[in-house]
């Protein structure tokens, strides 16, 4: 299953849609969306029942978007059995969203009176249940141009807690920390990148807990936002993992 | 037994009877002698309509295999899949940048795609199969670029660029229904970009309206104001390019 995101900021206005049908079957209107937020140290789980269903699109405004909250396409039986197992974890309901082609959502954020820009915010339940690092250059999706450059660092991590984690900013080339921020696990994570690390040798590194890491530029009313892939999706080779993580134990290195 | 039917079902054979009949059909293959090889999407560019593209990629050799002297070669083709040029890029960073404007394609304003295939002279072992996904930004008079991630396996080259391969993305007998998975009424305007990432030629329908695409070839349709967008064709993953427009603003994502 996927949770998915939305961005509560000052600077934007966010707006998620998450439709109630796959992307190759019919609509199956007993899939609600769901919210879900850690309250005294547990999971809680909401029916969303003032959401804007449009046509077959649920959409979420901003006014309902927390950066400590998630959501979820579910029945309400799947609900109801993961209230009665009152489980301290979050649980995979279902395989509704686990889709090839993948399912899309889309977190669309906008400035008051400008531009939009969208992404399509999915947060599968196979990295809920990991810690770890993840690792993305800076220069790739950053924009020297701009007036603003935005990392949102969401993680959701099975346990309800808000645990804090280093997303340090490394030089690669001369194996330096440029900066290190503090970011907390199940939350979406506001970070500022500064316009001098934006060059091709600076990457985002974490060392104790994974997400995704969405950027976000800004330049006059005009705004893009995009995601970054995880290293491995760059080698389709057997070796994938390996190579990988020798990278990873260099940034680690460093930060270390 | 039961190790016997999964070694048939992940022979070519087996691979081809799954997708002929779409019974968890594999939906992208190459060859498997090839075994050190670049993968590329087949990534849009425009410079019609006043559009201009900025492709940013990574160094992957680089940057995960320490390989010292990798460089890139980039093709660039017209929607009809007319050559349009063919660069070599040295002397890497770890990310690179390129801006694709209508003086860089020989003063054509059209779109296309185009491809990057990863270099290198040196010895990469014998098991090295990469892709970089790459970002594609596009800005309209001088706008802030709008950036899209890479999508598709469509094309490969070895290393050396000795021999390769295309059309990776598979076909099943019966059509595949792709249901776009956002509402596109809220926008003055919408466009579908289309490449056709199979070996063969590909027809598909959105609604009434039919279209068919030569290999390697592209299109850009325009869908403004539905509500809801189905794309019917045996393409096992047609997934667009999505552009909407509103008031002077576009935003561009993969659907």
């Amino acid at each position: 299953m996927n949770f998915f995101f939305g961005i509560n900021s000052s600077i934007l206005n966010s707006k998620l849609t998450i439709p109630r049908f796959q992307n190759k079957n019919p609509t199956k209107k007993d899939y609600k969306v769901f919210q879900l937020g850690i309250n005294n140290k547990r999971w809680k789980i909401n029916y969303l029942d003032d959401v804007v269903l449009s046509g077959d699109f649920y959409q979420i405004n901003s006014s309902v978007i927390d950066n400590g909250n998630i959501f979820c396409l579910a029945t309400k039986d799947e609900v109801l059995q993961f209230a009665e197992n009152n489980s301290p974890k979050l649980m995979n309901f279902n395989n509704y969203t686990d889709t090839t082609p993948d399912f899309r959502a889309n977190l669309q954020v906008s400035i008051k009176g400008g531009g939009f820009s969208s992404y399509q915010s999915e947060y599968p339940f196979s990295m809920v249940t990991k810690r770890g690092s993840i690792l993305s250059p800076l220069s790739s999706l950053c924009n020297k141009n701009a007036d603003k450059n935005i990392l949102f660092l969401k993680n959701i991590y099975e346990l309800p807690v808000h645990d804090e984690f280093g997303v340090f900013f490394v030089n690669l080339k001369t194996k330096r920390v440029l900066k290190r921020e503090v970011a907390v696990t199940n939350f979406m994570n506001e970070i500022i990148i500064e316009k001098d690390f934006i060059k091709p040798e600076v990457f985002m590194f974490t060392d104790k807990y994974i997400g995704v890491p969405v950027f976000c530029s800004i330049k006059g009313k005009h705004i893009s936002l995009e995601h970054t892939h995880p290293p491995h999706a760059y080698i389709m080779g057997v070796d994938r993992f390996r190579v990988v993580s020798e990278l990873k134990r260099e940034f680690n290195e460093i930060i270390n | 037994m039961k190790s016997l039917i999964k070694k048939i079902a992940r022979s070519d054979v087996g691979i081809n009877v799954r997708n002929f009949i779409g019974f968890r059909p594999i939906w992208i293959r190459r060859n498997r002698e090839y075994r050190v090889v670049s993968v590329s999407d087949a990534f849009l560019w425009r410079t019609d309509n006043g559009f201009k593209t900025t492709f940013k990629y990574s160094d992957i050799l680089g940057l995960f295999y320490k390989i010292k002297d990798s460089y890139v070669e980039l093709v660039f083709y017209s929607k009809d899949n007319n050559l349009i040029k063919r660069i070599i890029i040295n002397r890497l960073d770890y990310s690179n940048e390129l801006l694709i404007d209508r003086d860089f394609l020989n003063g054509i304003e059209g779109y296309g795609v185009f491809y990057i295939f990863h270099r290198s002279d040196s010895d990469c072992g014998d098991d090295l199969v990469i892709s970089n996904r790459c970002y594609v930004g596009f800005s309209m008079e001088g706008s802030l670029s709008s950036f899209v991630h890479g999508n598709l396996y469509v094309r490969y080259q070895s290393l050396d660029g000795k021999y390769g391969g295309s059309g990776m993305i598979q076909s099943s007998f019966f059509k595949n229904l792709y249901r776009i998975q956002n509402s596109f009424v809220e926008f003055k305007k919408s466009e579908l970009f289309f490449v056709n990432p199979t070996s063969k030629k590909l027809n598909f329908s959105i609604g009434l309206n039919k279209y068919s695409l030569e290999k390697g070839c592209s299109i850009l349709i325009d869908v403004s104001g539905k509500e809801e967008i189905s794309i019917l064709s045996k393409c096992l993953f047609l997934r667009p390019v999505i552009f909407n427009y509103k008031d002077c603003f576009f935003d561009v994502y993969h659907g």
